[in-house]
């Protein structure tokens, strides 16, 4: 995937150690990244890497602008920001504020944002939206989590039928569990190995997994690949019946 | 007679063409008495109410805001004062607003979102836990949308707060199961309730006419036929949990 050493993308959202990861793998094989974020995660960007972008995630009409402001982009990937694991008759009505906030109201703003962008550009592109395998089978106290992700494939598959004629693809990318800080409260030292058991490949994922697969949705070899929901998750949605409830 | 001393409660069920509507006939139909519940139309609710007293079953209009918890919670100590407990709870309160993804807005994005995933939430959650406290199980039904896996290009929004019930309901099925709770959702296809009069593509006889093309069994659905769906979950669904039931004339299962 030589031609993607020329591309720009664009990684958006507040959970900085997931961009922080995949940007690590997206650099290595050779792409520019531009790291959007929160105006008070602005020095923790900076660390990521030295191109950054403030944005105004929940103000459509602001962030169009910001968006447009960053320049040439090839590829736009939007990260989830918010996670908590929490029996459902114990969440709060401030956790499904955060989350369908931090997960889908400001995702979509995004992925109108940059679809907006790529389309002005005129020369097509690719979005992925990173969502997890919590919203495609049911886990233990991720009620919250899954709702708010789920949420987000639909708006995802609808903007792949809008910016299909722009030569624009829209993909969600499910990550399977993989060491982060945005899971950390749901994979610990306990669900580790019960998670790992529940995935045929035995072992939890890593960012190269998922950055490969970025790579491959970003790249022209998936010029006609859009609207899809594809899990890399070493095969553990396969596997739903046996996941385990950590914790 | 199969529901005969069950209480349900369901709202959005004010306007007579509303699946609410048909859901609280045909559980009382059934036997069910009935808590009916809309945001606003307390007209028109306790009318319904008297409706369903005329079959000789109790019912009680509560209006309240599912999108305000403290209204919730308010609704269900009022229903178990009325009707002395719950056993059925369908969940279906919902709106929707047409717009493109490329142009949606927080106008549009919030109430859809407040409505048709908040509501929810919220009574699910009182609704879960005053099956709990009565120690005697209960059954959920949160009404989906063929919108959830047929998506319309205009109106992502609805469909998103649509397919994230579906995880929502086996997240719940889930969590509620030790209390021999079950949790299940409805998939309504094409229904001519009020809902769907500002729909774009039925604002001409010809394009109604498209749809019932596009439906293999020629027909819009009725909110009783959504209704006897639910008395099945209610009656006889005693295994099922976590699942969904389409009930939109095939609509969804070919594209032309």
């Amino acid at each position: 995937m030589a031609d993607l050493q020329t591309k720009t993308a664009l990684l958006i959202g507040k959970s900085l150690s997931t961009v922080a990861g995949i940007t690590r793998e997206l650099q290595a094989a050779g792409m520019e990244i531009v790291v959007g974020h929160t105006p008070e995660d602005a020095a923790a960007a900076a660390q990521i890497t030295s191109r950054t972008a403030p944005l105004t995630l929940n103000d459509p009409a602001v962030l169009d602008a910001e968006i447009a402001a960053v320049g040439s982009i090839d590829i736009a990937i939007i990260a989830p920001a918010w996670f908590k694991a929490v029996r459902f008759l114990d969440s709060t009505l401030d956790d499904w504020d955060a989350a369908l906030h931090g997960n889908f109201e400001s995702s979509v703003y995004a992925l109108r944002a940059v679809g907006k962008h790529l389309q002005a550009q005129g020369r097509g592109g690719s979005i992925l939206v990173l969502s997890s395998v919590a919203a495609l089978s049911a886990h233990k106290d991720l009620s919250v989590v899954a709702t708010s992700l789920a949420a987000l494939h639909v708006p995802a598959r609808l903007a792949a039928v809008e910016l299909a004629p722009h030569g624009i693809t829209v993909n969600v990318v499910v990550m399977g569990w993989l060491p982060d800080a945005w899971s950390a409260d749901y994979l610990n030292a306990d669900s580790q190995p019960l998670l790992e058991q529940a995935t045929p490949m035995g072992r939890l994922g890593t960012f190269a997994d998922l950055a490969s697969v970025c790579r491959l949705l970003a790249s022209p070899d998936a010029r006609y690949l859009t609207g899809v929901v594809l899990s890399v998750d070493g095969g553990y949605t396969l596997h739903k019946a046996s996941t385990p409830a950590p914790r | 007679m199969r529901l005969q001393g069950k209480v349900a409660l369901v709202t959005g069920a004010a306007n007579d063409r509303s699946i609410g509507w048909g859901i609280a006939r045909a559980l009382a139909d059934e036997g069910a008495d009935v808590v009916l519940n809309d945001v606003s139309q307390a007209d028109a609710l306790e009318q319904r109410a008297a409706e369903l007293r005329a079959l000789g079953r109790r019912a009680a209009a509560i209006p309240a805001d599912v999108t305000d918890p403290a209204q919730v919670n308010a609704m269900f100590d009022c229903a178990v004062r009325e009707l002395g407990r719950i056993d059925i709870v369908a969940s279906n309160a919902g709106i929707i607003r047409w717009q493109p993804i490329l142009e949606t807005t927080p106008q549009n994005l919030q109430p859809v979102v407040n409505v048709n995933i908040k509501g929810n939430v919220y009574v699910c959650q009182a609704a879960a836990r005053q099956m709990i406290a009565q120690g005697t199980g209960g059954r959920i039904i949160i009404t989906s949308s063929v919108q959830a896996d047929v998506q319309f290009t205009i109106n992502p929004i609805y469909g998103a707060t649509k397919y994230a019930m579906h995880i929502f309901t086996s997240s719940l099925a889930l969590e509620l199961a030790p209390y021999n709770i079950t949790v299940n959702h409805i998939g309504p296809g094409w229904v001519p309730s009020a809902l769907n009069d500002p729909t774009p593509d039925l604002q001409t006889a010809a394009g109604v006419e498209r749809q019932r093309q596009a439906v293999p069994l020629k027909r819009a659905g009725e909110p009783y036929e959504m209704g006897r769906a639910v008395v099945y979950l209610a009656a006889d669904g005693d295994y099922v949990t976590g699942v969904g039931i389409r009930i939109d004339g095939g609509l969804s299962i070919g594209k032309y």
